[in-house]
């Protein structure tokens, strides 16, 4: 780290290069803003990444896609700009923009082609909605309809949403990681303009959020105006965060849904795992990988190729602050019962509890893992939104190095965390079944 | 772009940031080329390039590109076949060794077919849990009843169980020639240097004959048709609304581009404004064409909740017949053009991406200045000339409507279209 150096309005902590020809360095604002700049002077275009530091973790029972609701309602009315006025500027001048919610965080983006004017623009424009929402009736009603409609879209109509929502609702019993981020629909169709007007002024605060801004433009200028347009907001009095801990899970949990528009049998298997920054997560996440990333992988190539009983066979993991999920999901072929999956995916754990892997599946799953990385990287977005996870959960460092900490796994470090996390009262399990299952095999 | 000593040409975009490298061969034929009852043909011979070769097996392959961290992905359009590789750049050599091995030597294994095609029929049967994917297929299906467009890539399960090791085999002697054939490579990698490589990798190929497909004339929507595609438990409704549009060369290409983009194009546009942003009725509303080598489609969809479905359609209805008869206004047009003006910058800002418009460009047959002339050709285009284009092609009185909800709900509602509205009903696992 170089020492720190006055900026025009705040300090710039450090530099460094990454990604080739990338500089990144670090500023921060007076009032608690967090500045990334990631040069990158070849790019006819550059990122512009606002994260604030809350998402559906922060929302209590009740009150359930408040931060997913903010999301939509930022793209409306400020004290200096008319409904309609932010995406017609946007636009006029080619950007691409919109923004999603998760459980540890929201992001707003706009992609611009590189333009000083432009990019004077995009800060002028997030900072006046950082501060200046007009919040009123008429615009959360207008909005909660289409968010009823999202709702509808993503969970209620579709089997993967639904099967999703219903595992992470069965997983978690204390954590706030198991309601929707969307929201329970009862909770949409309730929640009031008092309860959006306190989530604004909480957290949507320059000592909440981090900019990330990826690609070519003028470092200097850039610095100044994020100076002349973020310094005057004042940073806000944020809640301390007293989520409740998830308790160890002593029993496995099973519930099966039936479904009209459930095609064939389908299951969902999920394991308690630590969060993002404990060592054992680069090996689960190579675990996956063996699992079923691709066709080389243990699952796939046993169940989808070589008996032929499932569509598809996927497992992951999300990068998260608090203790997540391993997942796996399988999908059965017409007439397969889901039994199969679940025979041929717990005996497949446990050889690998007992007897371990080798180095040749271990190199793969590495080598895989690393182009995906880079594949990830590949536009300006891509890093913005690397850098701006990695510091959402600790150091957005850990964007630029991630492959030293997975390089690092060993063969015994997948079988310990294989014995460790994949137990049967670890496990939570969604079953999903045509409705009209029953019927066809009488 | 240059051409290579075996007469193909190649297409490069360097970009040294990361240590990867993509490779491309394409073909000039698509799955439009399908014989009628064998629909799926091209995707199936494509992918069985990766199920063995005469001295690896589908395993083999799987395992060497995995220990490479290598991919190679085969995309099977309507009128191209993309086989795309990606390597980490310090594996490029034996890569490439696959990446033409597959192309080159395809076994065609009878067991692989058969395996195949089982697979193939599945993954029909699982898109029947995607609303939206299947109200697109349907739409078009039913649009280009009879065209080549009407076709699906991946096929039905009635003609990809008639898919032959023969016809396979066939089809694949006939096509992956080069004379139908070109390259391209971008990321970490040097032009020189890879055309060697691939010169080399690919002297094998077959000149064969160069081809070309006889369209025949589009299909004619007359009056208002509609499908309701009947599906239990629906608590959505996936509407999509269209006609023929034009194709890729039409003069009429780019007032039509600014035309679109200010109805249905993005946020701002009158779709989105209209159902959504004001009724809150659909999360999102949108429409485009499909510029090909003859006229594509063009379409509108919304997906609102079911008590709100009747008024969404009506309204969408409405709002095409005003644009059709009135066009846009002065500040729709600035605000359209300015936006395709300035967002050009993103087809071509990764090397992938450039490549990608330059391959597009190859197969549509544009012009080799397309992409150079591009903003010029937008900042010439007049209001006049954008209003003139809608009239000539957007026709709101010859509809055809596709419709997936739980139909029982439906059928009385929709007597607002006219007695003469012919409406049929499938059910959503029909083929």
């Amino acid at each position: 780290m170089r020492k720190q150096e006055k900026t025009s309005g705040g300090v710039m902590l450090e530099t460094i290069k990454a990604w080739g020809n990338v500089t990144i360095e670090r500023h921060k604002l007076k009032n608690g803003l967090e500045i990334l700049l990631a040069l990158k002077p070849d790019s006819p275009t550059f990122a512009y990444y606002t994260w604030f530091h809350v998402g559906s973790r922060n929302e209590k029972e009740g009150k359930t896609g408040i931060a997913h609701f903010f999301e939509h309602l930022l793209f409306k009315e400020t004290k200096n700009l008319k409904e309609g006025e932010f995406d017609r500027i946007m636009e006029m001048n080619g950007a691409s923009t919109n923004a999603s919610t998760w459980v540890d965080w929201t992001n707003y983006y706009a992609v611009l082609p590189s333009d000083e004017d432009k990019m004077e623009l995009v800060i002028r424009l997030e900072a006046d909605r950082m501060a200046n929402m007009i919040l009123n009736e008429k615009q959360i009603n207008s909005e909660r309809e289409v968010i009823k409609n999202e709702r509808r879209f993503r969970v209620d109509n579709d089997v993967d949403g639904s099967m999703n929502e219903a595992l992470d609702r069965l997983a978690f019993e204390k954590h706030p990681y198991g309601q929707p981020v969307i929201g329970w629909m009862k909770d949409i169709e309730n929640l009031n303009l008092e309860d959006c007007i306190y989530f604004y002024k909480t957290y949507y605060a320059p000592n909440s959020a981090t900019l990330v801004i990826v690609g070519n433009f003028n470092k200097q200028k850039t610095l100044e105006w994020i100076d002349k347009y973020y310094s005057p907001i004042p940073s806000s009095v944020i809640p301390k965060e007293e989520l409740p801990e998830e308790p160890p899970q002593a029993k496995a949990k099973k519930l099966v849904l039936r479904r009209d528009d459930i095609e064939d049998e389908k299951a969902l298997y999920a394991y308690h795992i630590p969060h993002y920054a404990h060592p054992d997560i680069p090996p689960l996440e190579i675990l996956g990988e063996m699992l079923a990333g691709g066709e080389g992988s243990r699952l796939y190539k046993l169940m989808v190729i070589d008996q032929e009983i499932a569509t598809q066979v996927s497992a992951g993991l999300n990068h998260l602050k608090d203790p997540t999920l391993f997942q796996i999901s399988a999908s059965m072929r017409k007439n397969q019962p889901i039994q199969k999956s679940h025979n041929r995916i717990f005996a497949e754990i446990k050889k690998i509890q007992e007897e371990g892997v080798s180095q040749k599946e271990l190199n793969r799953a590495k080598n895989r893992f690393e182009m995906d990385y880079y594949h990830s990287l590949e536009t300006v977005s891509g890093k913005a939104r690397a850098l701006g996870q990695y510091e959402i959960l600790g150091n957005y460092k850990e964007a630029i190095h991630l492959m030293r900490r997975y390089q690092g796994v060993t063969v015994e470090d997948i079988q310990r965390v294989a014995k460790m996390y994949l137990q049967e009262p670890n496990r939570t399990m969604i079953v999903g079944l045509p409705k009209k299952v029953k019927k066809r095999r009488k | 772009m240059k051409t290579l000593e075996t007469g193909q040409k190649l297409i490069v975009s360097e970009d040294k940031s990361l240590p990867v490298c993509y490779l491309y061969m394409v073909l000039k034929n698509g799955a439009i080329w399908d014989p009628k009852e064998l629909e799926g043909l091209t995707s199936i011979t494509s992918e069985m390039l990766m199920r063995g070769t005469t001295t690896r097996t589908r395993e083999q392959i799987r395992d060497e590109l995995d220990i490479l961290g290598a991919e190679i992905d085969i995309e099977a359009g309507q009128e191209g076949i993309t086989i795309v590789g990606q390597t980490l750049t310090r594996n490029l050599d034996p890569f490439l060794a696959i990446f033409s091995d597959v192309i080159l030597h395809p076994s065609f294994d009878s067991k692989e077919l058969a395996k195949l095609k089982r697979e193939v029929i599945s993954q029909l049967k699982q898109m029947r849990e995607n609303d939206q994917a299947l109200v697109g297929r349907f739409f078009i299906r039913s649009l280009f009843k009879g065209h080549p467009y009407g076709m699906s890539s991946d096929g039905k399960e009635s003609t990809v169980q008639k898919i032959t090791e023969n016809k396979v085999k066939d089809f694949y002697r006939k096509l992956f020639v080069g004379n139908n054939a070109l390259f391209a490579a971008s990321g970490d990698l040097n032009e020189f240097e890879i055309s060697k490589k691939i010169t080399q990798a690919f002297k094998d190929l077959p000149k064969g004959k160069s081809v070309s497909f006889q369209y025949p004339p589009s299909p004619i929507v007359k009056g208002k048709e509609i499908i309701l595609i009947d599906k239990p438990a629906r608590t959505q409704t996936q509407i999509m609304i269209g006609h023929v549009g034009i194709q890729v060369l039409d003069p009429d290409y780019f007032p039509l581009l600014i035309a679109n983009n200010a109805f249905g194009g993005g946020f701002t546009a009158r779709l989105m404004q209209e159902v959504r942003v004001k009724r809150g009725w659909s999360y999102g509303s949108y429409s485009w064409f499909r510029a090909r080598k003859t006229p594509g489609e063009f379409a509108m969809m919304a997906f609102p909740g079911t008590k709100d479905t009747v008024e969404t359609l009506k309204l969408m209805l409405s709002l095409y017949e005003d644009y059709a008869a009135k066009g846009i206004t002065q500040e729709e047009f600035n605000l359209s053009k300015n936006n395709l003006i300035n967002e050009f910058p993103f087809k071509i800002d990764t090397a992938r991406k450039k490549v990608s418009q330059l391959i597009l460009m190859e197969l549509m047959g544009l012009p080799s200045d397309y992409l150079d002339t591009y903003r010029k050709r937008l900042e010439k285009v007049t209001l006049e000339e954008v209003n003139q284009a809608i009239q000539k092609h957007a026709d709101s009185k010859n509809l055809f409507i596709a419709i997936l909800c739980t139909a029982k709900e439906f059928k009385n509602k929709l007597t607002f279209l006219g007695k003469d509205t012919k409406i049929t009903i499938k059910k959503y696992t029909d083929d």
